[in-house]
């Protein structure tokens, strides 16, 4: 064959050069059922309830859990656990899948249940108040303007947002079936639905609210808290019943000393309490006679 | 070593298929450089784009599944998962947390499994921001980090078939070759018609060229195009006239001078045969006034002799010594008048002429030269002139052999070769370069007698030619027609 048609070819041979892949490796990735070596260490998880969505929850409560880390390595090392919901929580809660909860009130009875024990709970129980938002311009002012609109809520089970505010308004003269109860799933999704119309009112607590109105402060010019409920005892900390004691100890040391130094203490600015308290099931009697006088009002509750 | 030569074409190959594969090989160069460019940069295109989206879609993925791994909602990561592998070729999905343990994965099967292989680890170890951390022939793996709060939680996995942009880049490629061959084709095709254009008026200048060759003057060249060719075509067309009007002037002159060649010819002719004819007379009449009369003197001095014989006169002494005399002048009007016209020549022929002559030379030589002849075969006679210019050749070739020559032996051949008659004189002496050393004057080439010969040879159209080697020997040949006399 002449040089020529070897040029020819050659130019041929060019063109399919460009198509031609230059990658010619497979791969696909491999899997085991365990860890590889020295990965994982004892890991409990510790779970807060739905008090914010979960992006808001983790940036309230990680810098919490890497403090206790920090403080308890290397003999084991918690990850924080948010939930989808108050319901999912709860199953969760009930499941026993959490090692250590950050549950509400009612949630802190519910685990003694299932397992576990109050540890501790949050401080400022000025703060455990249930608030009704409303907008500015709904001309919602007394609570008879509450009859046969929709308020909404997190979870039937969010004792500050729901429970409290519930029980507020039957007091108030409502009666069940005057207003229409709408779950909505969080607390910000509660506010959200008034702002947007959906709801005429929302039941929350303060904390998430005022988080929102540090993001958004251009809300409180169309939303407003109309009421608010008397305080009730703050969240608790529950640990399940089989967690070796040391490691329970040594979280409880964390947390309850977290007020007395700067970096607690900012962390507990974001928590929005003033401290934590040692507790036990005594500390949550008064909640077992607002529930008591809740199931009264409302029936018995739907799990 | 030249181009063409370098690209292996053969050397018989014309200037069409020159032009028509130049072209087609620039458009194939072109293209070959045009279509490789566009392919690369399609691939580079289509492959960054298909980063990019896979990248996002990566992003999207970590964005959306951030509250379910916080949550640890396995349901809810599937189901961003299962929504995220809809469409944009996603061969599967995963969300792992930073330890590697599948979260969750479009394959149920995995989840709960720790990723191992070391590019996935490599992976997870790598820098918190979406990248391709593999990519293979058919397939593109891309991560992208699970922040919330500046804290990395999880990672999401894809893998993105890239078989579209293959076949993408493959139609391209096809496409490409598709417009290379029409590149060509077209390329080609003006070519052709180019080639054919410019090749027209060659053509006719290459017909022109055999015409010439063919001594074809009077066809000039057809001049159809009015560019270099062209031009070429008309100048060849002004050389060509010019040269048929020179090959008629020539030919002109190559007749006149022929013509004068022949009239000189005639006229040497006459001029010899006026000699010859001369010489006859003069041989004539020695023989027969001359010699008639000294025979008569001899007849009467012989009476007077034996008249004062008988007388015991003193005259018989003067009268014998006078017819002695006498007939020593008879022997010598003889010799003359046969050297001025041998008698043999006009009696016997050309061969018996010439062998008399020298039978006549040879012992004038005192046995020092020995001739052969060699002229078997030669027996018939040749017209008059012929032999008599052939004899006078032969006469004066053995006469300057024997003055100059200083040879022992000399071989004379006659032949005939229709139309000619063949005279070759070879003989072994010093050469005509021998006597250029200074003892003889006068040299053999510029010499009398071998222009007589010449010119003798010439008379009736042949010709003489010497060839001498210096202590070589002489040979001298020459050819005269007979046929035509």
């Amino acid at each position: 064959m002449s040089r020529f048609w070897l040029l020819v070819m050659l130019c041929l041979s060019g063109i399919l050069a460009a198509c031609t892949p230059e990658k010619a490796s497979t791969y696909e990735p491999k899997y085991a059922s365990n860890a590889p070596p020295g990965q994982i260490g004892q890991e409990y998880i510790f779970a807060v309830h739905p008090l914010h969505n979960p992006k808001r929850l983790f940036e309230v409560y990680q810098p919490l859990i890497e403090l206790i880390n920090e403080r308890v390595a290397p003999a084991f090392h918690l990850k924080l656990e948010a939930s989808r919901d108050y319901a999912a929580f709860e199953a969760k809660l009930i499941a026993r899948k959490f090692h250590i909860a950050l549950p509400n009130p009612y949630q802190t009875l519910l685990s003694e249940h299932h397992g576990y024990r109050i540890l501790a709970k949050m401080g400022s129980d000025e703060q455990f108040r249930g608030i009704l938002i409303v907008r500015r311009d709904a001309n919602i002012e007394t609570f008879a303007d509450l009859k046969g609109k929709a308020i909404s809520f997190p979870a039937a089970t969010a004792l500050a947002a729901t429970m409290m505010p519930r029980l507020f308004l039957i007091r108030h003269g409502l009666v069940p079936g005057d207003f229409e109860e709408r779950y909505v799933g969080s607390q910000e999704s509660a506010i959200m639905n008034v702002l947007y119309g959906k709801t005429t009112a929302a039941g929350t607590w303060p904390p998430p609210w005022e988080a929102l109105l540090r993001r958004r402060p251009e809300l409180i010019n169309e939303l407003v808290v109309r009421w608010e409920t008397t305080p009730l005892v703050n969240n608790g900390v529950v640990v399940r019943n089989d967690l070796r004691p040391d490691d329970v100890n040594a979280v409880k040391d964390v947390l309850l000393t977290l007020h007395e130094h700067e970096r607690g203490r900012t962390i507990l600015k974001d928590i929005e309490i003033a401290k934590f308290e040692t507790a036990d099931t005594s500390s949550f009697e008064t909640v077992r006679q607002f529930v008591a006088k809740y199931d009264a009002a409302f029936g018995p509750r739907q799990p | 070593m030249r181009l063409r030569d370098r690209l292996g074409l053969p050397p018989s190959m014309g200037i069409r298929t020159k032009l028509v594969l130049g072209v087609a090989f620039v458009h194939l160069l072109l293209m070959t450089i045009f279509v490789f460019d566009l392919v690369q940069r399609q691939r580079e295109f289509l492959l960054a784009e298909l980063s990019n989206r896979t990248l996002h879609h990566a992003q999207v993925l970590a964005v959306a599944s951030s509250a379910w791994v916080l949550a640890d909602d396995l349901v809810g990561m599937e189901e961003v998962l299962e929504s995220g592998v809809r469409g944009g070729g996603v061969q599967y999905a995963m969300i792992v947390d930073p330890q590697g343990r599948v979260l969750a994965h479009t394959k149920r099967e995995i989840t709960g499994r720790f990723l191992i292989d070391r590019e996935s680890r490599n992976a997870l170890s790598g820098r918190q921001e979406p990248h391709v951390y593999f990519e293979t022939e058919k397939s593109l793996y891309a991560a992208a980090p699970i922040l919330v709060a500046g804290r990395l939680i999880g990672w999401s996995m894809l893998a993105v078939d890239k078989s579209a942009t293959s076949e993408h880049l493959s139609y391209v490629t096809r496409t490409g070759l598709a417009y290379t061959m029409v590149a060509i084709g077209i390329g080609t095709l003006f070519a052709l018609l180019l080639s054919r254009s410019i090749l027209r008026q060659l053509r006719f200048l290459l017909r022109g060229v055999d015409n010439l060759h063919s001594n074809i003057l009077d066809r000039p060249v057809q001049v159809v195009a009015e560019d270099e060719v062209g031009r070429v075509a008309s100048a060849f067309n002004r050389a060509l006239a010019s040269l048929r009007s020179s090959l008629e002037l020539l030919n002109r002159e190559v007749i006149e001078r022929k013509r004068a060649e022949e009239a000189l010819r005639r006229l040497s002719r006459r001029q010899v045969g006026a000699i010859e004819e001369e010489r006859k007379r003069i041989a004539r009449d020695l023989h027969d006034e001359l010699g008639q009369a000294l025979s008569g003197m001899q007849f009467c001095l012989k009476s007077m002799q034996g008249e004062a014989e008988r007388s015991n006169s003193s005259l018989e002494a003067p009268c014998q010594k006078l017819s002695s005399e006498v007939e020593r002048m008879g022997v010598s009007i003889h010799r003359i008048a046969n050297n001025l016209r041998p008698a043999t020549l006009d009696h016997l022929g050309l061969l018996p002429a010439i062998e008399a002559l020298i039978a006549e030379q040879l012992p004038a030589m005192g046995g020092k030269l020995s001739v052969k002849t060699d002229a078997s075969g030669f027996r018939r006679r040749l017209p008059p002139d012929t032999e008599m210019i052939a004899y006078r050749i032969v006469q004066e070739g053995l006469n300057n052999v024997i003055k100059h020559s200083g040879a022992s032996h000399v071989h004379l051949q006659l032949t005939v070769n229709h139309p000619n008659l063949i005279i070759a004189i070879h003989d072994d002496g010093m050469g005509i370069d021998g006597h250029r050393d200074g003892t003889v004057e006068g040299t053999f080439e510029h010499g009398i007698g071998l222009i007589g010969m010449q010119e003798r040879a010439a008379a009736v159209g042949g010709k003489v030619d010497v060839k001498s080697r210096r202590r070589g020997g002489t040979t001298l040949r020459a050819e005269l027609p007979y046929a035509e006399i």
